[in-house]
């Protein structure tokens, strides 16, 4: 996705493939994303050729999709989580260079293959466990609740769908719009990150803040330490969970063995982690979602008198108030 | 999902590591019958680690002290669980004991190799002798020379352990397990080896690919089948002295919210999460009657649950769906509920009153007697304003499409 305009292409003239039409959670995102003017051209559904979903012709084979409606830009992905690796081979076979998995549970050794295989293919991946990309009143790609989002210049990365959907709530009742909304997944493990999807921000002329949202316990990662270097756009983060107790992980010896010696379980960063590396990193953290919606105003408001500053050394006063 | 030591042993015989001959007790009694020869080992099949310091580990010479150890250990919990079955194993000489495992790490997205010199039940001593082999890509052979070689192992015993951590991985890929151990791996002084205990967990959502091993684990185990993926599902957040039950359709704006009510010095109890499977996007309208119903009575369970704060997203008919499930846990008509800002402290359950509630078990049904019922409060993420003060209301909810409103609802209940 090199060297795009993320929040300004023209989303009309792409094609969107649907792998899985026929699960029922897809059916219904369907008919939310042709209202949203998304381009759905063509949907996969094994045993299920021939018929209509929401009025997108039904194919058993991606193949036999492409046949239909040539180029696809991107396929959606919401098989069951048994049949991921084979949706995702299927698509790649068929070169479609741009997938989001919005099956979430994938078996882990069909996970470790699954991203193998994709990065050796430089197919671009966006979870597991994904809720897609919604670019406000543009378009939605995924499962993001539209009347959530209002166009504008903040750009959201989180790995949460409810989480994404709440903090835009925020933001758009406060008057703040989004540039872009990102749902990277709360799989186990995920395939483009934060640092793949900041790069592509900072080329993103319509987004003039971002904020980074990371829940206690998500990932084995810290958003701030994936910071890029140089990056110029401001930058804040908001952790929810931070009071949230968390029971301590099983108490089987073989496990703490397990764990002390490698990264045995899917989701194991704290708030506290995630708050230390903003600290090191520099970047404000909001306590809530509304002082999040004060601090990217703030941030808007001098974006327009001068020109930008390096979050690095915007004020740490955000910090404090925790 | 683990598999019992013996389970393990039985995947361990079919890739052809060895392991001693053994049989399965479950009555004390069957030990007369025993056909391994003593000494013998008798060994509490529980799915807990330390069961060795618990003391569901015991080395017998004959047959009247087997008796009297296999009744302990039948009757001796290892971390709250009992076993069902014991193993009864030939002792064994060993000289050397090391620790193999094979495990997925999340971080680098491969599996990784573990081994060390220093295997047993010493914990610390195991981990400073340990050492990790990435494997980077498909797996051969030399990957697992490279562990046994820097484990410290030379000369005639690289050959033979790699060979059994080439098993080891042969079966973590065949049957998708999270991760495969054996600790110990005995050797002995004639360079035997041997696998003296196992340690399989499978993963649970590989578990289509692998109906046998499901089989095997629910074996003997009175209905404990855990599924793969429940819809509805309780976190195990929990605070004991909260009085504030969040209902939530995802996990993620489940912690914001209760960061929300930490902040305002309002204390949440606990969680339950609909809609797991479908990220609380999508219902038809049973099902969120039915998950909303679950909920709220795993919620109410508890007497000191005061509040309800249910979030959940907007749509147009949800109000409606809501109103009923309530209706159908809770029952308003006897007494109804006072405006907000009204005292009514005095008639809330008291604790002598919640003791009394837990200790006598309550038909579902009961909770329509709640004394009090809770108060409820609704946040509605993405609601429309207008359409949500226009709807009719029939019962003392509040509502609201503003998380923080939401949690002022409740402060101002106080």
């Amino acid at each position: 996705m090199n060297n795009e305009q993320l929040s300004m292409n023209n989303w009309q003239s792409r094609k969107i493939l649907v792998q899985g039409i026929t699960e029922p959670l897809a059916i219904h995102a369907v008919a939310k994303m042709k209202d949203y003017g998304t381009n759905i051209v063509a949907g996969v559904g094994i045993g299920r050729g021939g018929e209509e979903i929401a009025g997108v012709p039904v194919f058993d084979l991606v193949e036999e999709a492409i046949a239909k409606v040539e180029t696809v830009y991107m396929s959606i992905i919401f098989v069951p989580p048994n049949q991921i690796l084979d949706a995702v081979l299927e698509a790649m076979a068929a070169n479609i260079p741009r997938l989001i998995l919005v099956t979430n549970h994938i078996p882990p050794l069909d996970m470790m293959r699954l991203f193998r295989k994709a990065k050796a293919n430089k197919t671009v991946v966006l979870g597991g466990g994904s809720a897609g990309i919604i670019v406000p009143e543009r378009v939605l790609l995924g499962i993001c609740e539209a009347r959530c989002y209002t166009p504008g210049n903040v750009a959201l990365i989180g790995r949460s769908t409810g989480l994404l959907d709440e903090v835009a709530w925020e933001l758009t009742r406060g008057g703040i719009g989004q540039s872009i909304a990102i749902d990277l997944g709360n799989g186990e493990a995920i395939g483009s990150g934060f640092s793949d999807w900041l790069t592509l921000l900072a080329k993103d002329r319509k987004t003039k803040a971002i904020a980074l949202l990371e829940s206690a316990m998500m990932g084995n990662e810290e958003a701030a330490d994936l910071i890029p270097p140089h990056f110029k756009k401001p930058i804040f983060v908001y952790v929810s969970g931070r009071f949230v107790p968390i029971m301590p992980f099983s108490q089987d010896t073989t496990k703490l063995i397990l764990s002390r010696c490698s990264t045995s379980f899917a989701h194991g960063s704290t708030a506290e982690a995630k708050l230390a590396a903003c600290d090191r990193a520099g970047i404000p953290v909001a306590n809530s979602p509304s002082q999040l919606a004060k601090l990217l105003q703030e941030a808007l408001k001098s974006e327009v008198k001068i020109k930008q500053k390096p979050i690095l050394t915007s004020n740490h006063e955000s910090t404090k108030l925790s | 999902m683990d598999l019992l030591e013996y389970q393990a042993k039985a995947l361990f015989r079919e890739v052809g590591i060895p392991v001693l001959p053994s049989q399965l007790i479950d009555d004390p009694r069957e030990i007369k019958q025993l056909q391994v020869p003593y000494p013998v080992v008798l060994k509490s099949q529980v799915r807990t680690g330390g069961r060795g310091k618990a003391g569901g580990i015991r080395f017998v010479e004959n047959t009247i002290d087997a008796i009297a150890a296999a009744q302990a250990i039948l009757n001796l919990p290892i971390v709250g669980e009992y076993p069902q079955l014991l193993l009864a194993e030939a002792r064994y000489q060993a000289q050397t004991e090391l620790f193999l495992a094979i495990t997925f790490d999340y971080r680098l997205q491969r599996l990784v190799l573990l081994g060390s010199k220093r295997g047993g039940m010493d914990v610390e001593a195991l981990l400073s002798g340990m050492q990790k082999v990435v494997v980077e890509d498909d797996f051969s052979s030399f990957y697992a020379r490279r562990l046994a070689v820097k484990i410290g192992l030379q000369g005639k015993l690289v050959s033979p352990v790699s060979d059994i951590v080439e098993k080891m991985y042969g079966l973590a890929i065949l049957k998708d397990l999270d991760s495969i151990e054996i600790n110990p791996l005995a050797i002995a002084e004639n360079g035997e080896i041997m696998a003296l205990d196992g340690k399989v967990t499978v993963n649970d959502r590989a578990a289509i690919y692998h109906p046998d091993l499901f089989d095997l684990a629910q074996l003997r185990e009175n209905g404990n089948n855990r599924s793969t993926i429940a819809t509805r599902r309780p976190l195990t957040w929990q605070n004991p002295q909260g009085n504030i039950g969040i209902l939530c359709d995802g996990e993620g704006v489940a912690a914001t919210i209760w960061d929300l009510l930490y902040q305002q010095k309002q204390k949440p109890r606990n969680c339950q999460i609909i809609g797991a499977k479908t990220y609380g996007k999508f219902f038809s309208d049973y099902h969120l009657k039915d998950e909303l119903e679950r909920g709220l009575e795993a919620l109410l369970a508890a007497p000191e649950t005061e509040f309800i704060f249910l979030d959940i997203l907007w749509e147009e008919n949800r109000m409606k769906i809501i109103e009923a499930a309530i209706a159908s846990v809770l029952d308003f008509s006897p007494r109804p509920i006072s405006k907000p800002g009204g005292d009514d402290r005095n008639e809330r359950p008291t604790a002598a009153q919640s003791r009394q509630q837990r200790r006598s078990p309550r038909p579902q049904q009961s909770l329509k007697s709640y004394k009090t019922p809770p108060k409820i409060v609704v946040y509605l993420r993405g609601g429309d304003s207008e359409v949500m003060n226009s709807q009719p209301k029939q019962l003392p909810i509040q509502w609201t499409n503003n998380a923080e409103a939401a949690i002022l609802l409740i402060n101002n209940e106080k």
